[in-house]
């Protein structure tokens, strides 16, 4: 029985380490040991379902969790709908009593499957009618951000049914980001296990790319320059409103998929545009951190 | 290209539309696959008038529209029928515009290069999609004086750029040229014939 231990904060910054080892070539069970975990996201936890999924495919069985120590961990993760969607995908016996119907008011967008286009127009309805609320009160953007906000949720979850040819999940929160930026912000995580953007377009693109064609190449293709597997005029825009949308915001989002990261860096975040030699990971994932309006920052 | 006044009108609700569709009904037009769906449905109530068509769609009722479905159900729906090879001759007035809904529209009508007509909520006629400021100045006259002949038009648009923009009104099917009096029609013109 193989142990992976998750860091103490699993967020978009540290999930990586959780994949580098879940990508090794062993089949032997797994067990991931979350007994230390004392801080997770919604990044981490839509990728915790994705590394769960990668072992339990490759060991053909499903991998055991180990729940963090702390209970207002695992108060929050069953308050997101984490354990309700690791059915199928952790070894989850010991979690029934954790799968509770129903979603408490603090939680913008609990852990959601996106498998086909009904799951969207739910996700959209349901930010819909949550969202307002946390958006203008606690964030204090205009009342009609709530729309566009569910655009960009719309879009991000359309980049899994159309590209990915796989199944993939979505979720959403806010946070008070006091350590790393002093105030509140909203993180949109999506992530799938699909073909990744490389996969994606390479039938399309990657003879004009030769032997340069890879990740990056491809990362940077859909990011910077909207381009898509499809011909016809009018795709690859998803994406591309989604950072203009996101610049407005003065927010943060990066796309992950095979090796690298590109990432719109915004003033209050430091980290290099593009990050290269990740671990592979077998699909894409989008982050969106939104920060709390500021006036002067507008 | 001419025109004559001899057309129906079909009013459609985007979402009655949707609530038919979906299994799940909501206000929302977002993703590609229900933008497909809906603009399949409103070729299909086109194409079961045989004659001329003004096509009034009417958003009103619909919450949020994302990107992906207005391109799907504006810009490739008016695209196909500015063409040449359109299947029909069909004009279309959007209705029911608000903000929200008009960033995505003008987006994806300036990214497939083509312009539409809307109607705001005062129910007064506007350009949407990406105009030159000429093409803005020969439609709002036009709108204005609603029927021009040609010399009356030629004697105002001086400028180049003006007859310009005068053809590409006429090609993207925002403003007509009618054979009989040999005059130019406003959109707004024609749709108050229409329902006279």
């Amino acid at each position: 029985m193989r142990k992976i231990f998750l860091p103490k904060v699993l967020d978009f910054q540290t999930y990586d380490e959780v994949f580098s080892e879940v990508l090794g070539e062993s089949t032997e069970p797994v067990v991931f040991d979350g007994m230390g975990l004392n801080w997770i996201d919604p990044n981490g936890m839509v990728n915790l379902l994705a590394a769960g999924s990668v072992i339990r495919d490759k060991t053909d069985q499903m991998p055991s969790l180990i729940l963090p120590k702390g209970e207002e961990v695992t108060s929050y993760m069953e308050r997101m709908g984490f354990f309700r969607a690791a059915e199928g995908i952790f070894f989850t016996g010991s979690l029934d009593k954790l799968k509770q119907e129903g979603v408490t008011s603090d939680v913008l967008l609990e852990v959601t499957q996106i498998m086909q286009n009904s799951d969207i127009h739910k996700v959209v309805d349901k930010v819909q009618r949550r969202a307002g609320a946390i958006l203008t009160n606690t964030l204090d953007y205009a009342p009609n951000a709530v729309v566009q906000f569910s655009v960009v949720l719309s879009e991000v979850c359309q980049n899994i049914i159309e590209h990915a040819e796989s199944a993939g999940w979505v979720a959403a929160q806010t946070y008070n980001w006091s350590h790393r930026l002093g105030r509140l912000v909203v993180v949109i995580s999506v992530t799938d296990l699909g073909v990744g953007f490389k996969g994606s377009l390479s039938s399309e693109h990657s003879n004009k790319f030769g032997k340069e064609w890879d990740d990056t190449k491809a990362l940077e293709a859909v990011f910077v320059h909207g381009l898509t597997r499809f011909p016809d005029m009018g795709r690859g825009q998803g994406i591309q409103q989604i950072r203009k949308q996101v610049r407005k915001w003065n927010g943060m989002i990066s796309v992950r998929s095979g090796t690298s990261r590109i990432i719109d860096v915004p003033h209050w975040f430091e980290s290099s545009s593009l990050q290269e030699g990740l671990p592979n990971f077998p699909g894409t994932q989008i982050n969106i951190v939104v920060p709390k309006r500021i006036q002067h920052e507008l | 290209m001419s025109y004559e006044l001899e057309t129906d009108h079909l009013s459609i609700d985007v979402a009655m539309i949707l609530k038919e569709l979906n299994s799940t009904p909501n206000p929302h037009l977002v993703t590609r696959t229900t933008g497909r769906d809906v603009r399949s449905v409103i070729e299909v109530r086109l194409s079961a008038i045989s004659d001329k068509v003004i096509s009034l769609i009417d958003f009103s009722d619909i919450e949020v529209m994302d990107f992906s479905c207005a391109d799907e159900v504006v810009a490739r729906l008016l695209t196909r029928f500015i063409g040449s090879d359109r299947p029909q001759e069909a004009f279309f007035v959007l209705k029911g515009l608000v903000p929200n809904h008009l960033e995505p529209v003008a987006e994806v009508l300036e990214r497939q290069g083509i312009l539409a007509v809307a109607e705001n909520c005062s129910g007064l006629l506007e350009l949407l999609g990406n105009s030159s400021s000429e093409e803005g100045k020969v439609w709002g006259f036009i709108e204005e004086k609603r029927s021009v002949t040609v010399d009356e038009l030629n004697a105002v648009l001086v400028e180049k750029d003006d007859q310009e923009a005068l053809k590409r009104l006429i090609d993207q099917r925002v403003v007509f040229y009618e054979t009989t009096g040999n005059k130019y029609r406003s959109f707004g013109s024609v749709i108050d014939s229409l329902l006279e």
